[in-house]
């Protein structure tokens, strides 16, 4: 499953961002690219993800989850489904 | 704002080696920093030194600071009018409870209070005097705590007496100084605050302890023993403390102040009917093993504050709920000296909290965030119903920026607006007004919307002492922003915004929008997210150490630095049936959860964000497997650690090979 980030092209844009990120997960569907994961110099630990790094990758997926971390250990999760 | 400037930089840091949070030193502060800290986290205590303490002991007292201001502030309802007539401030001359409106509520909760405590013979007119009563000097003593409109050139002009001093002395209190323990003041509500911080006390601020763990273990008895023995050396002896406590359970807690929220609050009998208090500081207490300090700060006619404090109490295991119901009796004495003084309104609303209906949560910053192109988003209830979200990419508008990325200049969409946080707001949702929203408006119209219009307009005749206007003071409330948007937009529905952490507040407002349309509280929605980025925004993450003078590598293995940038993004919701629209997607389900595992980290091991997922995906219906393709807040507080939702969501994702409910 591909995993990717726009924080690194758009900057933290903090209390806007988890909508942001919607609306990436939509409109990757919507075009059939996903964005790369700007800036991503490596994984950090032994997880294995695709990251998408480097550039767009073609693919149109129908199902997307999208999830953000906030402050206080807060997380939240959408799921989408592109048309 | 001068103390800003100059000390609230290294108020807070984070030991990247123990992964804790430390205040590392006293500062005197005025609210502003307060406020702006109250925004990100909702969930902050305040310590403050007690009037006749010694310096050495001057960071002894805790003042329990009650974030109910944060979720039910008054909204701008011409005050001044209102408290002209004699009667609440919106408290709904025309009969009844309003409908929407935070005052108006805040008033029927009140109102509902007396109901059911004071006896019947009361005269209406005099009950209705002690609601208006409460309400507006809760009002008050709100504003005085998000606000900087009421500065005096000395803070103590506001303090009217000191009540009880004598305890601060008693020989417990002096045995537990000495013994470099603290002890500590509870106390609920915005005054406790206000007082702290006017007062020009040594304030610093700390994590409240939402957490009751089982305080007798070994971890947290550690802690407190590292605690005392480098007491002399920490100016914040709590801090550390607290987080021992809070990270000493490792899993959701029994008791939680009422910071965050009042799941742990235990009901206890207040005045003849049952009312919900927070247990934590009363937890607290007890795995500290100190004294525990009642103190009251009601405010007068005068409009000045009294400092009243009691006995102390000393907390001991399995008697925390006894405890709380031995302070809920001296809070009835203090109550009943001074009933109109709001301390009623800190209770009444005690009930647990239930999500209220949100028309109008769209907020705005600068807005310089690149977007994608216009769509629309299609939102499916939980009920089948569906629903087109519009979104626009709003233009990037460049407003002039002074040192630290603040806006200097606001663009004149915004003249004439007072509240600087509100000017931003419409400023930067000024496009909203544009084609997207006038349709939902036309439609809200032919559906013959259930909300009156309310409109902002400003009273100055009525001046409340060294504020100007109630007005102003309004103005700095935290819904004041979304209650100005929905003027200006001309909105007919309840406005509110409420503080949510850092990053969620778009996704829960987008998740919001649509169970108010399916509840029929509005007609059409406008829910987003913003920040600003500004001086303070800045400094706050340089306290987190997230600031680097290298390259910025946010994502990389040597991660240095964050690229932070001002951003807001409304939508525009409203039922699909009322204008069909092309969508570029349905929003199946969403699930959030809440680990309260750091101030700025998620859970290690990711379990909050893998139970958001979980209820996401059941919610939506779908199998974990079937998803193709994940986005993922990749952009890593200082506190936080590489790939730790990535494993969650792995984790789901094995586990969710089974259809996920």
């Amino acid at each position: 499953m591909p995993v990717n980030s726009i924080k690194g092209a758009l900057g933290h844009t903090m209390g806007a961002a988890a909508a942001l990120e919607a609306i990436m997960c939509l409109l990757a569907a919507r075009d059939g690219l996903l964005p790369p994961t700007v800036g991503y110099g490596g994984a950090g630990s032994r997880l294995r993800l695709d990251y998408v790094p480097g550039a767009c990758r073609v693919a149109r997926p129908r199902l997307m989850l999208s999830t953000s971390l906030g402050f206080g250990g807060c997380n939240a999760a959408l799921v989408l489904e592109g048309t | 704002m001068g103390s800003e400037r100059s000390r609230e930089a290294g108020l807070i840091t984070f030991d990247q080696r123990e992964q804790r949070f430390e205040a590392s030193r006293l500062y005197d502060t005025e609210v502003g920093p307060i406020r702006a800290f109250r925004m990100y986290y909702s969930w902050v205590a305040v310590t403050t030194a007690a009037p006749g303490l010694a310096p050495a002991a001057a960071d002894a007292a805790l003042v329990h600071a009650s974030p109910q201001p944060a979720r039910g502030p008054p909204g701008r309802r011409r005050p001044r009018r209102r408290a002209a007539a004699g009667g609440p401030p919106g408290s709904g001359s025309r009969g009844g409870p309003a409908r929407g409106g935070v005052v108006p509520r805040r008033s029927a909760r009140v109102r509902a209070s007396l109901v059911a405590r004071v006896p019947r013979s009361t005269p209406s007119s005099a009950s209705a005097a002690l609601v208006g009563g409460v309400v507006r000097f809760a009002t008050l003593a709100i504003a005085d705590l998000v606000s900087t409109n009421r500065r005096e050139s000395r803070p103590e002009r506001l303090l009217a007496s000191l009540e009880g001093d004598e305890h601060l002395l008693a020989r417990p209190l002096s045995e537990a100084v000495a013994s470099s323990r603290s002890p500590r003041t509870s106390a609920t509500g915005a005054r406790r605050t206000l007082i702290a911080s006017r007062l020009r006390r040594p304030t610093h601020v700390v994590v409240a302890a939402e957490a009751d763990p089982p305080a007798s273990s070994a971890s947290c008895a550690a802690a407190i023993r590292r605690y005392d023995s480098s007491a002399a050396a920490i100016p914040a002896p709590m801090v550390p403390l607290v987080g021992a406590l809070r990270r000493g359970g490792g899993r959701r807690p029994a008791g939680r102040s009422r910071a965050l929220g009042t799941r742990g609050d235990v009901m206890v009998d207040f005045f003849g009917a049952p009312a919900a208090f927070p247990l934590g500081p009363f937890v607290l207490a007890r795995a500290a093993g100190v004294p525990l300090l009642p103190a009251f700060c009601p405010l007068g006619r005068d409009l000045r504050y009294t400092v009243v404090i009691a006995e102390p109490m000393r907390v001991a295991p399995g008697e925390e709920t006894e405890a709380l119901g031995r302070w809920a009796r001296i809070l009835e004495t203090a109550v009943r000296r001074t009933p109109s003084s709001g301390s009623i309104s800190s209770t009444c609303g005690a009930r647990p909290l239930r999500p209220e209906p949100v028309a109008v949560v769209a907020a705005a910053g600068g807005g310089d965030a690149g977007g994608p192109r216009p769509g629309h988003l299609l939102v499916q209830g939980s009920g089948g119903q569906r629903w087109a979200l519009r979104h626009r990419a709003l233009p990037g508008r460049r407003p002039s920026r002074g040192r630290g990325g603040e806006i200097k200049k606001l663009p004149p969409v915004a003249a004439g607006v007072r509240s600087r946080a509100a000017a931003l707001l419409i400023a930067a949702a000024a496009d909203l007004k544009g084609p997207g929203v006038t349709r939902c408006r036309a439609g809200a119209d032919r559906g013959g919307g259930r909300y009156r219009a309310r409109r902002c307009r400003g009273s100055s005749s009525t001046r409340w002492p060294g504020i100007g206007s109630p007005r102003r003071a309004l103005d700095a409330l935290y819904d004041a922003p979304a209650h100005a948007l929905a003027a200006w937009l001309d909105a007919r529905g309840p406005a509110d915004h409420r503080v949510d952490r850092l990053r969620l507040r778009a996704r829960r407002r987008s998740a919001s929008a649509p169970i108010c349309c399916a509840t029929g509280e509005a007609d059409a929605v406008v829910a987003g997210g913003y920040d600003i980025l500004c001086r303070f925004v800045l400094r706050g993450f340089d306290a987190l150490r997230s600031l680097t003078r290298e390259r910025v590598r946010p994502f990389d293995r040597r991660r240095s630095g964050l690229l932070a940038r001002r951003g807001r993004r409304p939508h525009a919701a409203r039922p699909r049936a009322r204008r069909p629209a092309r969508a570029s997607g349905r929003l199946l389900g969403h699930g959030s959860a809440s680990d309260a595992s750091h101030i700025a980290a998620p859970d290690p091991q990711g379990g909050g964000l893998e139970r958001a997922i979980h209820a996401a995906l059941g919610a939506a219906g779908v199998d974990a497997g079937d998803l193709g393709f994940r986005q993922r807040a990749r952009h890593r507080d200082a506190a936080q650690r590489p790939d730790r939702d990535g494993g969650a969501a792995a984790r789901a994702r094995r586990s969710g090979r089974a259809r996920c409910r």
